[in-house]
């Protein structure tokens, strides 16, 4: 596991587009949200300030557990050492248990930023405004939600190879209007809803817009995206399993390495 | 059973109806190094991914140390290792920090101690800080081949360690693969397109063709299976003498120019050939005698010119 920790540490220090990528462009979508909703607060008095920043802010959260997950393969992909790393002693299992934690934790760092820089450009302190507990509790299902992203990434990537490679940051904002991540679900039509229901993050964002009003944690969300999220989780590591099989029956698994 | 440290029996890998790998059986004794040749598409590289666990064999059985390698894989895989020309290490990161992961990954202990004295010994201590791929390709290879002695092999399976590689580095690198299997006791399972290192370095030869072992023996033994040397000779004139003496002992020849004869003829006809020129009056100013190697045994497998 250490192994993989050193990994994640000396590319990411290593690369400048990560860097740009985790941090510099959601810190500075943050700042612009944040000016809108500053806009929004003037001319509206819904009682829910902030939640644009706060919402946009959770987002780039996911966003960066689902990039750094699958960005981890892709690095061994371009260095041509993907199949370095899995002829030693190291799992599957083991691989994505520990870029889990790790992504978790490139994402907190990134969120901690964030919230510094809201707190003061805009006095918008996010601890304060919405407390630990829910803070953490937003962070479990939204680190996981971005977590079965990014497996499930891979298992194409490895099935297809670097020719989908744009999946890996792409796919990501597909859930960005369907979870309502930066608006209240009840924006959408209503066929649209019922597939926002279905995806464990909407459970996090409107828990955040109604937290904003009213701190006391949303225990009935969290334990429905919760839900959501292992199932999905179950699902997830199904088809990651399928396209890692396919992938080495095929030979794409070697030839990811050779292209 | 004890010293035999890699065992396929019936390894198979199939495309649809193609079959890149058909049935083959070999094993390695411990120490030993066995080179693994073949024309390009032969099978060779599509072997060893199935023998790494990378590829899903179609059939048949891969045993390390006695122990089937489907059944117990992380157990084979802390004794095996792998190097070639076509995979590196990660490029942005420096070759220091590449050993420290992969040492971790092999769960090395006091991996600062095993990483300086590899590097001693492959002489890579200058290029630790330098990113992986700002390295020339020999300097490439000899960190790949420290990331494949970390975790101390049994086996090493080479896939073409010394392509891309100046005669100078590949020599060096060759003289490398001699010290680890003295002073390691390594067993190596070695691809090459060199036949000159395979016979340098190999105790014993697989052939592959068409996915099928082909011919399996000492780079000596096969080559004895040429019973024809070329001679190439040199005359100051009467091409035509020469000639004619030639197709009269249905000797096989073409001639090359500035007077000069390339025959094919079994060893033990020489001296008769050359006496007989010298009868008819040929003043011959040059000899030279090309003895069969292992290329022209490769020449005649690719070339489908031999049977098995």
């Amino acid at each position: 596991m250490k192994s993989v920790v050193l990994q994640e540490y000396y590319i990411t220090k290593a690369s400048m587009e990560t860097v740009a990528d985790i941090f510099w462009l959601p810190l500075m979508s943050v700042v612009a949200f944040g000016f809108v909703n500053q806009y929004y607060i003037s001319v509206s008095a819904t009682g829910q300030t902030h939640s644009l920043t706060a919402t946009y802010m959770f987002w780039e959260f996911m966003r960066a557990v689902q990039y750094t997950t699958s960005l981890g393969i892709m690095w061994n992909i371009w260095s041509h050492n993907l199949t370095n790393m899995f002829i030693t002693p190291l799992s599957m299992k083991e691989y994505f248990g520990t870029k889990l934690l790790t992504s978790t934790c490139v994402a907190l760092i990134g969120i901690t930023l964030n919230s510094i820089v809201t707190k003061l450009i805009f006095n918008f302190d996010l601890l304060t405004a919405l407390g630990l507990t829910n803070i953490f509790l937003y962070a479990v299902n939204l680190a996981l939600f971005g977590w079965i992203i990014g497996i499930v990434l891979i298992g194409i990537i490895f099935k297809h190879g670097t020719k989908v490679q744009a999946l890996t940051w792409g796919v990501i904002y597909l859930f960005q209007p369907l979870t309502a991540s930066l608006f209240p679900v009840k924006i959408l039509p209503d066929f649209i809803q019922k597939i926002s229901y279905m995806l464990p993050p909407t459970y996090v964002f409107e828990a955040i817009r109604a937290n904003l009003v009213d701190p006391t944690p949303r225990w009935d969300m969290f334990s429905k995206g919760l839900m959501l999220n292992f199932i999905y989780l179950v699902v997830a590591t199904i088809i990651f399993q399928i396209l890692y099989q396919q992938s080495r029956k095929s030979g794409q698994f070697v030839k990811n390495d050779q292209q | 059973m004890k010293d035999i440290v890699l065992e396929v029996k019936g390894l198979t890998k199939s495309y649809g109806s193609f079959r890149a790998v058909d049935n083959i059986s070999f094993s390695i004794p411990r120490g030993k190094i066995i080179g693994f040749l073949g024309p390009n598409g032969a099978g060779k590289t599509t072997t060893i991914h199935m023998l790494l666990g990378l590829l899903e064999s179609t059939a048949g059985d891969v045993y390390y140390f006695g122990k089937k390698f489907n059944e117990h894989r992380n157990e084979c895989l802390q004794k095996i290792n792998f190097t070639s020309a076509y995979n590196k290490l990660q490029g942005r990161i420096t070759v220091l920090e590449n050993l420290y992961i992969f040492s971790e990954l092999y769960n090395i202990e006091n991996r600062k101690k095993k990483i300086d004295e590899l590097s001693d010994y492959l002489e890579i201590h200058d290029l630790h800080n330098q990113p992986f791929w700002d390295l020339s390709a020999g300097q490439k290879t000899r960190v790949n081949i420290v990331k494949s002695l970390l975790n101390d092999p049994e086996i090493l399976l080479m896939d073409e360690p010394t392509a891309s590689l100046d005669p100078d580095i590949a020599d060096k690198t060759i003289s490398l693969i001699e010290s680890l299997r003295k002073d390691r006791h390594i067993s190596i399972l070695f691809t090459s397109h060199n036949m000159e290192e395979v016979t340098r370095l190999c105790d014993n030869v697989i052939f592959l063709q068409k996915g099928k072992i082909f011919a399996e023996d000492t780079p000596a033994n096969l080559v004895k299976q040429i019973t024809e040397s070329r001679m190439i000779l040199s005359f100051r004139e009467n091409r035509e003498v020469v000639e004619s003496y030639l197709r009269q002992h249905e000797i096989k020849h073409s001639f090359k120019p500035h007077n000069t004869v390339e025959i094919l003829l079994d060893e033990q006809l020489i001296p008769k050939i050359l006496f007989g020129l010298s009868q008819e009056g040929i003043w011959i100013s040059g000899i030279e005698i090309v003895k069969p190697k292992l290329e022209d045994i490769f020449l005649l497998i690719a070339r489908n010119q031999v049977t098995a």
